[in-house]
């Protein structure tokens, strides 16, 4: 009792330092601003404890936004266990900074090593006591060029763009200040986001690619920070503003609060006593410093694969979900063998015939295929799907809309729900070796499947391998009906209609009820979450094929006839053709199969040697410069949407047009026309449901632009609500009208005025029947949005932040998040032997993202200068634009003095005929107690290529046939050793079994 | 962004009744003995609409309410068994104003005038069976629990100086005692409680909830109206509802009082003191993520005169709670009496709990955060002295036996910086107040109260005759600059009839 009565009073808490006076900038911590809090980010600020949290942490974001969308991505990123490990870092203040002075002390730094903190105007440490990297300070990239935010093609993002020769899609590159009088006039507004914009240039009067400003965003004084490794997952950094960083004045900046820090934060950034004198500071010279704690981001996948083997907290997945090839497929309708064995040659002898392999290169694989291929086998096995919907319900298309879920489970906690999903793989078996072969699998691109396997399959049979691939969630053949009209009757004529039924033996759904299977529709979009899932769920469902190829010769699986074979033999010899324990395995994958089998070797210890190809790392990277078709208009197109645009007509009319996302395209419908162009005047955009609105100015020519965030029923909501067959409905099928379009979005309406003020149209109908997703929008019926979208507006702060929160709700599935886990810090301590291969001039993956994969697996030296370069590797590529990667923009010219690519690898040793410039070829090797790991970049065509494809022997130097027959001889080395020799280019090297010679 | 975590697992103690005298030897043909207490209460209430209530300006928005109680109960004993049940029907408000502060579970329902609105408009405060087994006295069933001055265990089945009780611990309970030496006031007790009610739990066998158990041992010397001193020692074990978070706390209470003549008055003077000890898991703070020491405690005091033959009482209460300055340390610092235990009427009971609300619905606002931190519910204290001390001089004329006339203040300070969770976290940490002022100091207002009592004497004749009562009561709190120095009035009228 003594001690409470000295106590009786608690004392006033105290900080590490206060707030010194000053007038220099202010942080700028605005807890009320919309739609976000306008905090340091990321901050623990932002987070609340959690028991049940392995950081004892959990994201706390505001829930409340304008549509549900937002809400619901909200609430699933308040179940994250903390922040990114490599998503941006940034402080906005309240005036600008001082960008010369930053400039100085970090973008133009010429310091390497630990030199190049010693003047630092900003500092991430690790303050984490029990951290391997306690103290130590964490690498930034500010401007350095590590991270190029242009993109290729500037005219991608959709109708009516008034950014359309911007070089970016992140930052206002602009001048909208037209009479350059400061102020915001009518007209000047021309992306109608209610701000008078300037360029985000550094110098001001820049080039808007070449001086893009990356680190710094001029309209919000946003200091802008990237991380160039991924940090340490689960561990708690401190950012600290020293009193180096100032404004334009001179003054260094402050902390809004009383203390330069927040007190809740005083004893996580106590370690700063002691850190900071290592790198010549005190606690005064901090001027703001914050906390943040990166989560757990790989941990429930790398449970969830130790689960398949019955370990850890998620063991009970190995029970509930047994490996195994539980079954044969059929493959086609010849009478001389098994239906379950198709035999090679006849399969490629169709596909040569329908034109789907041509020329040299199909000679090349029926050359390959003929010497070292048998049969074609097929079969499945059983994966955990761990999709559910926000609400725990797990229900796979068509039952449910399984296109938003996201994976139901949580490691820490031993949770988890999951349903059994069948998954179909095929394999080309070699020929004449003694069974059962290893195995080489392999993972196809975005929207295609695992048919694609085929131009690789080849190389991997040469070596006396099986080679094999399965379909990744939401994935399938893509065949359109007119092709699925010739493809039929050939198949059919040659037997092989079963092989067609096996491919179309699926992963994909009918996303959009047109009665098609939408492969990769849902594979990348704007619902982060579900994004990241299926790049989780892929990897998994490597571990799990990995593992039932291993079990092959134990066990069951039924034949087409309805008899059973022991697993794996389809031969019928009694044995396993391939697999089980005693074989080695080999992974490889490109493009959308690059970036999971980047994750999956992360996670599964049981593969002798990986070589992802084209894997980006950094995903929100790719998504700031990709091209691709299809993901951007379901990433960008879904964020920027829904938008209403005016096209003029040649009879002076106006069409009001809603353009909308719809699975993998941006569909244009016509809401409204009004009779003539209200040049000058304005066009309001209303949500009546979210009381969202939108302002905007209508050019002379009519072509204007707006955008507004809004709710709308799913394909799979549309079609319960107008009762559609649980087929679809193809092009030109009947009508299935909307009872109730309120039912389906939320209201809008659009409101246009003339130059003077003058109401000249109301539109809040459909003029006429609109049919979008099956189901058709009466005319009359309430004008609604067709689909649902966040209507951010390009190069504006709002889609910057949405973006950079997007990528740290993308880590889990990117695999920069696992690079660490590859060479360096491998989760059973065994460094993978694995084989990266990024493709210079990469505008899909976008090869910054690939290089910054392997700058994460810690391979790209940026402290010690390289003699042959006479600066460091990092810096290398970065100089010579590889990280770049856009060859119009750079200095290069080839031997037709085209823009060309930089050759930094040089594998043909300049016998490929470009003339591309190169420099001591880089090849980038790293030893490990395993084997060796390394970056290959193959030079396939002079302004980039996304990966390399078929054999092109008639090339003067075939590097498609070099990287397959590398990443096979890499393979067959069992990652021990990795040869650049040229007789790989037509595989004459004495390791690879040889072609028989033509008589 | 997220809101702080500050709420201190605010552990109340849980009493073991003081078990009774041995009953004497039942009558040889005893007959089966009925009894019948019932107490009507309705009372209106004009609380401070227009009360500021936290930083963004929202308002208490209560005007003028009406709310009723029946308390119905039946005793019935027959050889030497004693059975009992006790209700509360029509526990509601049910007319005037709903409060303004949204998203709080507030455990009188404040938000509605809905009569049945109320999940617990019924509510089973005892059924339970009393008897004995040579010198053991059993008792076990649905109790309500109360021990010493009501600091930590409180039945609200006591009048308050000011104001009004409205919940009850309540524990499905088995209990033991005896007096081992006959003739000698010592009584020992062990109970075991499995928690139905209090500020921390709330369980019901149908719809489940906190699993809260409890281990009581009381011994406690001397007789009702005489000097007595006890201890009681309780382990308490709670689960919350995610079955994850658990709570392990040991609370030791020292309890005295001591009645005795001065000349014609008679003085009264009484403590209670608590340490609370233990750990959980409810609430974590950003230093300690797995959970927090609980480490605090309270005491009270009261001394009392009743003076003849001028029917005045003079009193003086005091009380203080341990604070916790630092809501992100590992340790939970804070105490917090009872909820049923008044000190004035306004200050803590209305502006207090009201404040506490509305803390919690901004920590829980969708527009501020994904959801209250864990243990941020224990903040909503329905008025209980949290943190704080208070002094409380009454004085109380009974002019006659059916007017009694009584007026008090209540001096409050706050054992910690006066804070309020959701502007302080804003503000850097630095403590601010519910309006968003930096605070300095402790204080935290002062408090006038009055009250005119009519009736309360029986009214007709017989064995369960009316007694009928009309209490007039008024509460008008400055409150220092730290709370925003203004006036805060309230005013109740509750009639009241029991049998």
């Amino acid at each position: 009792m003594l001690l409470y009565l000295t106590l009786a009073c608690a004392p006033y808490p105290e900080g590490l330092l206060a707030t010194p006076e000053g007038d220099g900038p202010v942080v700028r911590v605005d807890w009320d601003a919309k739609p976000l809090p306008d905090v340091p980010f990321p901050s623990d600020l932002a987070t609340r404890t959690d028991v049940q949290s392995p950081t004892g942490l959990r994201l706390n974001i505001p829930t409340a936004a304008a549509t549900r969308l937002e809400t619901e991505a909200r609430e699933k990123m308040n179940t994250m266990t903390g922040f990114g490990v490599y998503a941006p870092l940034s402080v906005a203040f309240d005036a600008p900074l001082d960008l010369d002075n930053l400039a100085a002390r970090h973008r133009d730094d010429p310091k390497r090593g630990a030199e190049a903190f010693a003047d630092d105007a900003v500092l991430v440490i690790d303050v984490t006591p029990d951290s391997p990297d306690y103290g130590k300070p964490v690498q930034l990239d500010l401007g350095e060029g590590r991270f190029p935010m242009d993109v290729p093609n500037p005219d991608r993002y959709f109708p009516n763009d008034s950014r359309s020769l911007s070089p970016t899609l992140v930052f206002e590159t602009y001048e909208e200040d037209t009479n350059g009088n400061g102020v915001l006039d009518w007209g000047e507004d021309t992306d109608n986001d209610g701000v008078l914009d300037h360029p985000n240039l550094y110098p001001l009067d820049g080039d808007p690619r070449e001086d893009l400003l990356t680190f710094y965003e001029r309209e919000s004084d946003t200091l802008l920070m990237r991380v160039v490794r991924p940090m340490r997952e689960k561990t708690t950094y401190a950012v600290v503003l020293t009193n180096r960083l100032v404004g334009e004045d001179g003054a260094p900046v402050r902390s809004p609060w009383a203390y330069v820090h927040h007190l809740r934060q005083t004893e996580a950034l106590r370690p700063l006593e002691q850190v900071l004198p290592d790198l010549g500071l005190g606690l005064g010279d901090v001027a703001f410093a914050w906390t943040f704690t990166t989560g757990d981001v790989t941990g429930d996948l790398r449970a969830a694969r130790q689960g398949l083997l019955g370990e850890g907290s998620l063991a009970a997945l190995d029970e509930e979900f047994p490996e195994g090839i539980t079954e044969a497929a059929a493959l086609h309708e010849l009478t001389d063998t098994p239906t379950h064995t198709l035999p090679i040659d006849e399969l490629l002898a169709a596909l040569v015939e329908l034109g789907l392999f041509e020329g040299a290169s199909a000679d090349a694989l029926m050359a390959n295929y003929g010497a070292f291929g048998s049969n074609v086998v097929g079969g499945a096995f059983t994966t955990p799907n761990f999709f559910a919907d926000l609400d725990g319900t797990q229900a796979a298309w068509p039952a449910a809309d399984d296109s938003d879920d996201l994976w139901a489970l949580d490691a820490h906690t031993g949770s988890y729900q999951a349903r059994g999903e069948r998954v179909i793989f095929t394999c080309v078996l070699p020929k004449g070796v003694p069974q059962p072969v290893p195995v080489a699998s392999f993972g196809h691109g975005y929207g295609s499947s695992r048919f694609d396997f085929l131009g690789f399959a080849w190389a991997f049979n040469r070596m006396g391998w099986a080679a094999c691939a399965f379909d990744y969630p939401g994935h399938g053949p893509t065949v359109d009906a007119d092709l699925e009209a010739i493809l039929v009757p050939v198949l059919t004529g040659k037997g092989l209609v079963s092989f067609y039924d096996h491919l179309k033996d699926s992963r994909y759904r009918d996303l959009d009820n047109d009665g098609r299977g939408d492969s990769g529709g849902d594979q990348w979009t704007a619902d982060a979450f579900h994004t990241r899932d299926m790049v989780r769920q892929a990897a998994l469902d490597h571990a799990q094929f990995i593992d039932s190829a291993m079990a092959c010769g134990t066990g069951k699986m039924s034949l087409p006839d309805g008899g059973t074979a022991v697993a794996c033999d389809w031969d019928g010899d009694g044995t396993a053709d391939m697999g089980g324990p005693d074989v080695p395995y080999y992974t490889l994958g490109g493009s959308l199969g690059g970036i999971n089998t980047a994750v999956a070797a992360a996670i599964i210890d049981e593969v002798e040697a990986w070589a992802p190809i084209v894997a980006g790392g950094g995903l929100v990277d790719v998504a700031a410069r990709t091209e691709i078709g299809g993901a951007v208009e379901a990433m960008h197109g879904r964020l920027m949407s829904p938008l209403f645009v005016g096209y003029p007509q040649d009879d002076g009319s106006l069409q009001i047009v809603q353009v909308v996302n719809s699975v993998r395209d941006m569909e244009q419908r016509v809401v409204a026309t009004v009779p003539s162009v209200p040049a000058g005047g304005r066009v309001v955009l209303e949500n009546l449901d979210n009381g969202e609105v939108r302002e905007g100015f209508i050019p002379t020519d009519g072509r204007f632009r707006l955008g507004v965030p809004a709710d709308a029923a799913g394909a799979w909501e549309k079609a319960q609500l107008a009762s559609l067959p649980a087929e679809g409905v193809p092009e030109g099928g009947p009508r299935y009208p909307l009872p109730d379009t309120a039912a389906a979005g939320d209201r809008l309406q659009v409101t246009l005025y003339d130059a003077d003020g003058v109401e000249v149209a109301v539109v809040d109908t459909f003029e006429s029947d609109v049919l979008f997703q099956g189901v058709t929008y009466e005319a009359g019926q309430p004008l609604v949005a067709l689909a649902e979208g966040l209507g951010k507006i390009r190069g504006s702060p709002e889609l910057r932040r949405t973006a950079f929160i997007f990528g740290a709700v993308l880590e889990a599935g990117d695999p920069i998040a696992y690079a660490r886990r590859l060479t360096e810090d491998p989760y059973d301590g065994t460094p993978r032997n694995i084989l990266l291969v990024p493709t210079p001039g990469d505008t899909i993956v976008s090869v910054n993202a690939e290089i910054a994969l392997v700058r994460g697996a810690g391979w790209l030296d940026d402290t010690v200068v390289d003699e042959r370069y006479g600066t460091t590797v990092d810096r290398f590529l970065i100089d010579r634009r590889v990280v770049q990667g856009l060859e119009e923009h750079g200095p290069y010219t080839d031997t037709n003095g085209a823009s060309c690519l930089f050759d930094a690898d040089d594998l043909d040793n300049g016998t490929d005929g470009t003339g591309a410039p190169s420099d001591a070829p880089l090849r980038v090797t790293v030893s490990t107690d395993a084997g060796v790991s390394a970056m290959r970049l193959p030079y396939v065509r002079t302004t980039g290529t996304h990966g390399f494809t078929l054999p092109e022997p008639d090339q003067p130097f075939d590097i498609s046939t070099f990287m397959v027959m590398q990443i096979a001889s890499y393979f067959q080395s069992g990652g021990q050793t990795l040869s650049d020799d040229v007789c790989l280019e037509d595989a004459s090297c004495a390791w690879i079994p040889a072609l028989p010679v033509a008589e | 962004m997220s809101p702080l975590l500050l709420a201190a697992w605010a552990t109340s103690a849980h009493a073991a009744d003081v078990p009774a005298a041995p009953p004497s030897p039942p009558p040889a043909r005893e007959p089966l003995q009925i009894h019948v207490p019932a107490e009507l209460r309705v009372v209106g209430t004009l609380p401070p609409a227009e009360l500021v209530v936290d930083s963004e300006g929202h308002t208490l928005g209560q005007g003028f309410v009406l709310d009723t109680r029946l308390r119905l109960g039946l005793d019935a004993k027959w050889k030497g068994v004693m059975a009992r049940t006790e209700w509360d029907l029509f526990d509601s408000q049910i007319a005037g104003d709903g409060w303004d502060i949204r998203g709080v579970e507030d455990a009188r329902h404040r938000e509605s005038t809905d009569p049945f609105a109320r999940p617990d408009v019924f509510t089973a405060r005892r059924a339970s069976l009393t008897g004995r087994i040579g010198p053991v006295g059993l008792e076990g069933g649905l109790v309500t629990s109360h021990w010493g001055l009501g600091m930590l265990a409180n039945d609200g089945a006591h009048d308050p100086e000011f104001g009004r009780n409205d919940f009850g611990d309540r524990v499905l309970r088995l209990r033991v005692g005896t007096r081992p030496w006959e003739g000698h006031p010592l009584t020992i007790a062990v109970a075991g409680d499995r928690v139905i009610e209090d500020e921390n739990a709330d369980w019901s066998p149908l719809e489940g909830g906190e699993a809260a158990w409890q281990a009581i041992a009381t011994v406690l010397y001397g007789e009702a109206d005489r000097s007595r001193a006890g201890v009681y020692y309780v382990y308490r074990d709670q689960l919350e509802l995610d079955a994850v978070r658990h709570t392990q706390a040991h609370v030791v209470d020292l309890y005295g009082d001591c009645p005795f003549p001065v000349g014609s008055a008679t003085v009264r003077v009484a403590a209670e003191g608590a340490m609370v000890m233990g750990e959980t898991s409810r609430a974590q703070s950003y230093s300690s993520r797995d959970g927090l020491t609980l480490q605090n405690g309270g005491v009270t005091a009261l001394v009392e005169a009743r003076l003849s033959p001028i029917p005045l009482r003079v009193a003086v209460r005091g009380g203080w709670a341990s604070g916790d300055a630092d809501p992100d340390d590992g340790q939970s610092g804070d105490f917090a009496f009872d909820r049923d235990f008044d000190a004035g009427m306004v200050l803590f009971d209305e502006l207090q709990g009201a404040l506490d609300a509305a803390t919690y619905a901004q920590l829980s606002d969708p527009e501020h955060s994904g959801g209250a931190p864990d243990g941020a519910e224990a903040l909503v204290g329905e008025g209980a002295l949290r943190a704080a001390s208070f002094v409380q001089p009454v004085v109380e004329l009974t002019a006659t036996p059916w007017l009694s006339v009584k007026a008090g203040a209540t001096v409050g300070w706050a054992s910690k910086p006066v804070q309020a969770a959701y502007p302080t976290y804003r503000a850097g940490g630095v403590p601010t107040n519910h309006l968003g002022q930096t605070t300095s100091g402790y204080d935290l207002g002062t408090e006038l109260d009055w009250a005119v009592k009519l009736g309360d004497v029986p009214f007709g004749k017989g064995d369960h005759r009316p007694t009928p009562a009309l209490l007039v009561q008024g509460g008008h709190l400055f409150t220092a600059d730290n709370l925003g120095g203004s006036t805060v009035h309230l005013v109740s009228v509750a009639a009241r009839v029991r049998i």
